[in-house]
């Protein structure tokens, strides 16, 4: 019964089953042979095997700090003290996530710290413009004259892709960062509140804002192209 | 059972906004009072926890009748969820946009680095 209204309410296409978080393509696509054992020893190796991990990860870690950062040298920061990281701390490495999981997280902890050091940077979440409106019945004041956006059909469209990125870079960085690691890098919203240190309802919340934010950048995009 | 009991009430007061005051003011009541049944302000605060699947089942059932009820809270709905769907799949690996290739320069500096961090003997 309860598939039934889904399913003639939200559509058929859009109930729980695809909403199953996909990790990124990408981290999983170029997942090399390296692991605990083979990298336990990187220091000593042959500059030509440090070279090879260099190469076969680099990507990964590339991608991963574009995300989080919109600067392109703090791209470069992070991405050079990432894999000095990762070689420093590499017999503290035990095996227990994939390499790549692991190099992942130090970039995303550099990334999140180079954020952190920047002036200006709102800690606290400012009360939103995009906060919804109730009228004095308590109803939600929401424009109802816009059909179900498919967003995959939406995506389609190259300039839609590039408007989403844009979307998405132009966020807040508090916004930007809890939505690239819930809705794109697929993290636990546990996972989420222990990197960023805050409660688990203030991740909860900030997520919420950060999504609703985003819908008022993406509007105009629902607004002019729907599907039926 | 619940959804003949949502079904009946969006018959009985129209699936839309309201029209008049009273009804407003009725329609409003109905979603404060009723059982079963949830407000606006309610129904958003599921709204991540739905698209995040963190509902129970009875959470469920009441967030999805009050969307049958509230054309508004319908169109909330879908737009968040589009909004989560399309952020998804932005970089996915069908997206153009995705950086995929590390400057040479850059994995140069880094192995540069390494080579003096760790000299080999
Ligand atoms: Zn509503």
């Amino acid at each position: 019964m309860i598939f039934k209204l889904r399913a003639a309410f939200i559509g058929v296409n859009k109930g729980i089953p695809k909403l199953k978080h996909r990790r990124n393509d990408k981290k999983q696509r170029s997942e090399p042979s390296w692991n605990a054992e083979k990298i336990s020893d990187l220091k000593h190796q042959e500059p030509a095997v440090q070279e090879q991990f260099v190469r076969d990860t680099g990507q990964i870690v590339y991608a991963t700090l574009r995300r989080y950062l919109p600067c392109e040298e703090d791209v470069r920061d992070c991405f050079q003290e990432t894999f000095f990281n990762a070689f420093r701390n590499v017999s503290e490495f035990r095996g227990d996530s994939a390499v790549t999981t692991w190099l992942v997280s130090i970039a995303r902890n550099c990334a999140l710290s180079k954020l952190r050091g920047r002036k200006n940077t709102p800690t606290e979440v400012a009360e939103d413009q995009n906060s919804l409106k109730y009228d004095e019945f308590g109803f939600l004041i929401f424009p109802t004259d816009l059909l179900a956006p498919d967003a995959e059909a939406l995506l389609e469209s190259r300039e839609n892709q590039r408007l989403i990125h844009e979307a998405i870079s132009n966020l807040s960085d508090i916004y930007r960062t809890v939505i690239i690691m819930k809705d794109i890098d697929g993290m636990r919203l546990a996972e989420i509140a222990e990197t960023l240190d805050i409660s688990l309802s203030a991740t909860k919340v900030r997520l919420h804002r950060a999504r609703l934010e985003l819908r008022s950048k993406l509007m105009h995009i629902f607004e002019g192209k729907t599907n039926v | 059972m619940y959804d003949l009991y949502i079904s009946g009430l969006a018959k009985l007061r129209g699936s839309g906004r309201p029209k008049s005051r009273l009804k407003q003011k009725f329609g409003g009541n109905l979603l404060q009072y009723g059982p079963g049944l949830i407000t606006c302000r309610q129904f958003d605060g599921f709204v991540a926890d739905y698209v995040d699947g963190n509902l129970t089942d009875r959470q469920l059932r009441v967030f999805e009748g009050h969307m049958v009820l509230c054309p508004m809270c319908r169109i909330h709905f879908r737009t968040y969820l589009a909004t989560f769907e399309m952020s998804q799949q932005a970089f996915g690996s069908s997206s153009s946009f995705v950086p995929d290739s590390v400057p040479e320069d850059l994995t140069l500096a880094v192995l540069d680095a390494i080579g003096e961090a760790h000299p080999r003997h």
